[in-house]
């Protein structure tokens, strides 16, 4: 074999291996099934090795150098609270259990395939158990318990956003329009009305678009309007829970579950569309594994959803402010929920492709080996501090990703005018704009949705 | 048959005692060392304070889950071993983040006379990076700057702790690359390099070991002077005596290497052997005969592949080399190297498992641990020419064990291997763990009198240097004395030891006869 040979470039050379393999997470294909048995996985901390390979993805220890704060480190503290090395503190094991943002980087590159996450998140379950819970996460769950929302704001302004927007208006009355429909058709002895209908599509919105970023909001309902999507929202829409799961209160999270899970069924429903990742996931894995494996209807990122109608419907798409010539230089940060969570890492990619007038270059980090924004797992709400240096860190690689197109640009005498981080997440798209707003930085973020929105689809 | 489970039992509490034995020697010395503690309480007390007048809050640490996670590395020990280890936990962890901090952190404990373990990565394995006399665990990872990058001259200043990893990327924005690093480059640190032997790895058959790319570094002693140190340096402290001792003798806080430039062309070839010797001999044939060296070259027994992988070679060795240089030189290498393989009857490697293995070079030691719950392992460090003596005396000994075993081997530069002995076990099963363990003792002794050492020694080894080695001992011990009487720094490496020979060698004596009688009666 020669990689001198088929690829010329001096980088491609040294990206199949060391000198810089950190980039590229370890390949799986050959590599034989952990010892791991499905019931056995929540103890599947006792097989790591500690050999701190996770250290160097974990961005919550690269802030903080605390033995604590990475996987390998974790996963000793649990060994010795299983032996009773170590006596269990509920003020002091806080910080240990806490600081991670589930971002599941650890999980990727474990090369003794630990799910880290599932450990993790069970450790955190059985922490809360026993009453350690930080404080500002029992706030967090006592507004989604009373509000349905975590921001403490009243469940029926849920939908106050419609009032100013078009198609958000008209998907909210179409829905209580439907429903009373079901009902009236139900109640006329018609019990086959709940049936999903074929391609009939609702919005689920999540609190962070409902009650904080409203421009998510907006931006999703107007693409699905331009694109002639004829969707509907949840007029009963409740907190998906996924604070919930992450945080270790799961159980607290289920009664959630259950009236989300029964309102979409009752709805009619087939095709449900998410523009938060966070949301995204909780019903790709949670959600799932409640309805034991198959929901009844299927689900869509908003990447998905407008790549899959732009197909279907032979669109382009064109962002009008630039040209083929001249396009807008952006840069896709990959959600962590949406990515290493979901495996939706191309959908977003392929549609940003599509659209004349925009130019993709890729983080060194990308993918599944994508640094986390630093706002997962409760840490931007737990530890706003630490979120902070995580996300001021995402800025400064996107920044020196910029510089090398910039360089890459001038070689080729062409002007950049634009530089924009697009993410697909409520979460970083708002870690990271706080940040960049901060620092000042040049660089404009946005979610997908928003440039969408900016877009036309065309034949 | 019903009494196995009381006759397993049984074997295990004698087990147990005799490791009590031991423990009660060691806690003995501790009570010694404990009254010793008594007196420094006080001041003890105020340490944290004081020293956080020049190391952030946040960097000087007593949370005791943070001490329990900082004071292991990967050595699997079962669980009464951590409670006698309970006696070496770190009181408190400080991370300084330059030279003067931690010159000033370093004074303070030599004027209270409190013990002192310096952690990098903690991937040297056999406690070396952790503590033997609690204290303060020095956190080397803030001092990780790049300090300077000169591309003219392909040299590179660099905080001691910073990861090699994250050196390697940032070299690469210049063209430039380390000349050596360990397998472990993922998350271990220049100065854990240099402290642990840096004689194997990536590029060392190539360029040299660790110690060849260094210029000058900056060295911390235990009471806390800050000292210059170059290749040259004729004062009473040379590079010679930093490289491999595991820190005994003061904190590397900064380091100077030579570098090298990245090369266009990356090349893989792998054979494998049916017969040992042939293998051997194509091993050795590609360090003597090709005329440029490899950068990586690595000799791997089948049962290394299989318990990692689901396709693997079938012959029994696989030898495979990679070639990092410019088009000519490593198209030249790859023509001889296989004509060597011809010669010796090599088959061929599927080229994109030779092309994987080298993407993942770094979980290669590890991912054998989806196999089993724990690895159990020794590196021992044998000369080239002894390569096959050593082995057949490992294949012997291996064939009278039911546990998984596999060996791993990597080149060293001057005719040296590094080769890696893994036991595949659950340190639950007792008396299986105790029986690893002794494998692992006996090929120790076989090394020692076949004349070849231990790779890395750290303190769970260091009783065999004073078996075997004890000129070299007392070498390195006149030079601890005096720059470290009272031994504070990282003691119980190289020049004392934790165990005694002949108690470990009973214990483990004692584990094969109960092994030997479990198998003969209940196989
Ligand atoms: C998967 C794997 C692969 C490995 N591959 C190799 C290999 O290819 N070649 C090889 O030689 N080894 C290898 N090792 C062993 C180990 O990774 C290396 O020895 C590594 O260089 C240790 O670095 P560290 O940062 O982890 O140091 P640590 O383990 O933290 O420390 C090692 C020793 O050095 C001392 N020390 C650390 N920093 C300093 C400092 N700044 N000043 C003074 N003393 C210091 C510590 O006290 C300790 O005694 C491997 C280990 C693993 C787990
Ligand atoms: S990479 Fe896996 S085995 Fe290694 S320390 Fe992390 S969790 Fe443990
Ligand atoms: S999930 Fe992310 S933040 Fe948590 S330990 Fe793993 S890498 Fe670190």
């Amino acid at each position: 074999m020669s990689e001198g040979k088929e690829k010329k470039d001096i980088r491609d050379v040294i990206t199949s291996g060391p000198p810089v393999a950190g980039l590229i997470s370890p390949s799986r294909e050959n590599l034989i099934e952990p010892k791991t048995k499905e019931k056995e996985e929540k103890f599947d901390y006792e097989r790591c090795t500690h050999c701190g390979y996770c250290r160097h993805v974990c961005k919550v220890y690269n802030t903080s150098w605390c033995e604590t704060d990475y996987a390998g480190g974790r996963n000793r503290i649990i060994k010795a609270l299983d032996r009773k090395d170590i006596k269990f503190d509920k003020e002091e094991i806080i910080p240990s259990i806490y600081r991670c943002m589930l971002c599941g980087n650890c999980k990727v590159v474990c090369p003794v395939g630990i799910n880290t996450l599932e450990v993790f998140q069970n450790l955190r379950k059985a922490v809360v158990k026993k009453g350690a819970m930080p404080e500002k996460l029992s706030i967090l769950r006592d507004s989604i318990l009373c509000n349905n929302n975590p921001y403490m704001e009243q469940h029926v302004d849920r939908f106050n956003w419609c009032e100013e927007n078009e198609y958000g208006k008209e998907a909210y009355e179409r829905a209580k329009k439907e429903l009373a429909a079901i009902d009236e058709a139900i109640a006329a002895g018609d019990l086959e009305a709940r049936k999903p209908k074929p391609h009939k599509v609702g919005y689920f919105i999540g609190c962070t678009s409902s009650y904080r970023n409203k421009e998510l909001v907006n931006a999703t309902s107007d693409v699905l309007g331009k694109l002639g999507i004829e969707f509907v929202l949840f007029p009963e829409e409740r907190c998906c829970g996924s604070v919930l799961f992450r945080t270790g209160l799961e159980d607290e999270a289920m009664d959630l579950v259950k009236q989300n899970y029964k309102m979409i069924r009752e709805s009619g429903v087939s095709e449900v569309v998410f523009s938060c990742s966070g949301c995204f996931s909780t019903f790709t894995l949670e959600y799932t594994k409640f309805a034991g494996g198959k929901l009844g209807f299927d689900l869509y990122h908003l990447t998905q959803y407008v790549l899959k109608t732009v197909k279907e419907k032979n669109l382009k798409i064109r962002y009008p402010k630039r040209t083929k010539d001249d396009p807008l230089l952006i840069t896709y940060h990959d959600p962590c929920h949406l990515g290493r969570y979901c495996g939706v890492y191309e959908e977003p990619r392929e549609l940003i492709n599509m659209i004349e007038g925009v130019k993709l270059f890729e983080m060194k980090h990308n993918r599944d080996m994508s640094w986390c924004c630093g706002a997962g797992g409760g840490v931007k709400a737990l530890y706003g501090d630490v979120a902070g240096e995580i996300g001021r860190d995402r800025i400064a690689e996107t920044r020196t990703c910029m510089v090398i197109i910039r360089e890459d640009r001038l070689k080729e005498a062409l002007e950049t005018n634009a530089e924009v981080l697009v993410s697909s997440c409520v979460f970083c798209k708002n870690n990271l704009f706080q940040v960049a707003n901060e620092d000042n930085s040049p660089i404009k973020v946005m979610d997908i949705s928003q440039l969408l929105n900016e877009c036309e689809f065309y034949k | 048959m019903g009494d196995t489970k009381g006759f397993r039992n049984n074997c295990k509490k004698v087990i147990l005692n005799m490791n009590e034995t031991i423990d009660k020697e060691i806690r003995n010395e501790n009570l010694n060392l404990a009254s010793k503690e008594v007196k420094r309480k006080v001041s003890k007390k105020n340490f944290a304070e004081a020293i956080k007048e020049f190391i952030s809050p946040y960097h000087v640490s007593t949370n005791k889950y943070e001490l329990e996670s900082a004071s292991a590395d990967l050595t699997s020990l079962p669980s009464y071993h951590y409670k006698f280890k309970k006696n070496y936990l770190a009181s408190i962890i400080v991370r300084p983040a330059d030279t003067e901090s931690l010159s000033l952190l370093m004074k303070k404990c030599w004027e209270l006379s409190f013990p002192m373990t310096i952690r990098a990565a903690g991937t040297s394995c056999f406690s070396s990076a952790t503590p033997s006399k609690g204290g303060v665990i020095i956190d080397m990872r803030r001092i990780n700057k790049i300090i300077n990058i000169d591309p003219e001259r392909m040299t590179v200043r660099v905080g001691a702790g910073i990861s090699w990893l994250n050196l390697i990327e940032r070299l690469s924005d210049y063209g430039l690359a380390p000349k050596a690093y360990p397998t472990s480059f993922k998350t271990s640190c220049v100065g854990g390099f240099i402290a642990t032997p840096g004689k194997a790895g990536i590029g060392v058959p190539k360029y040299g070991t660790m110690i060849d790319s260094i210029l000058s570094l900056i060295l911390v002693r235990p009471d806390g002077k800050i000292e210059n140190i170059t290749k040259d340096s004729k004062g009473e402290i040379s590079l010679e005596d930093i490289a491999g001792t595991y820190g005994i003798y003061g904190v590397i806080s900064e380091v100077e290497l030579s570098l090298t430039s990245l090369q266009t062309s990356l090349e893989i070839v792998g054979y494998g052997f049916s017969s040992l010797e042939k293998a051997i001999n194509y091993y050795k044939a590609l360090m003597r005969e090709v005329p440029n060296k490899p950068f990586f070259l690595s000799i791997s027994e089948r049962s290394f592949e299989k318990y990692s992988h689901v396709n693997f070679p079938e012959q029994d060795w696989l030898v495979w080399a990679v070639y990092y240089d410019n088009p000519d030189n490593a198209s030249r290498s790859v023509s001889e190297a296989e004509r060597l393989a011809s010669n010796l009857n090599g088959v061929s490697v599927d080229r994109s498992y030779l092309k994987e293995k080298w993407r993942d070079i770094s979980d290669a030691e590890v991912a054998i641990g989806r196999t089993s719950r724990n690895l159990i392992f020794q590196e021992y460090w044998i000369s080239n020419d002894r390569l096959l003596l050593f082995y057949e005396y490992y294949l012997r000994r291996s064939s009278k064990y039911k546990f998984p075993i596999a060996t791993y081997t990597i080149s060293g530069q001057q005719g040296w291997s590094r080769v890696k002995v893994f036991g595949l076990s659950d340190i639950a099963r007792t008396a299986e763990f105790f029986t690893v363990k002794a494998f692992l003792h006996d090929l120790s002794k076989q090394t020692f009198k076949q004349g070849d050492s231990l790779y890395t020694i750290g303190i769970v080894n260091t009783f065999y240097l004073l078996k075997y080695r004890s000129e070299f001992v007392n070498q390195r011990k006149e030079l601890k004395n005096k720059l470290d009487p009272k031994d504070l720094l990282n003691s119980y490496r190289i020049v004392k030891a934790r165990m005694k020979y002949w108690r470990i060698s009973l214990l483990f004596t004692l584990a094969k006869f109960l092994y030997k009688i479990f198998n003969l009666r209940f196989k």
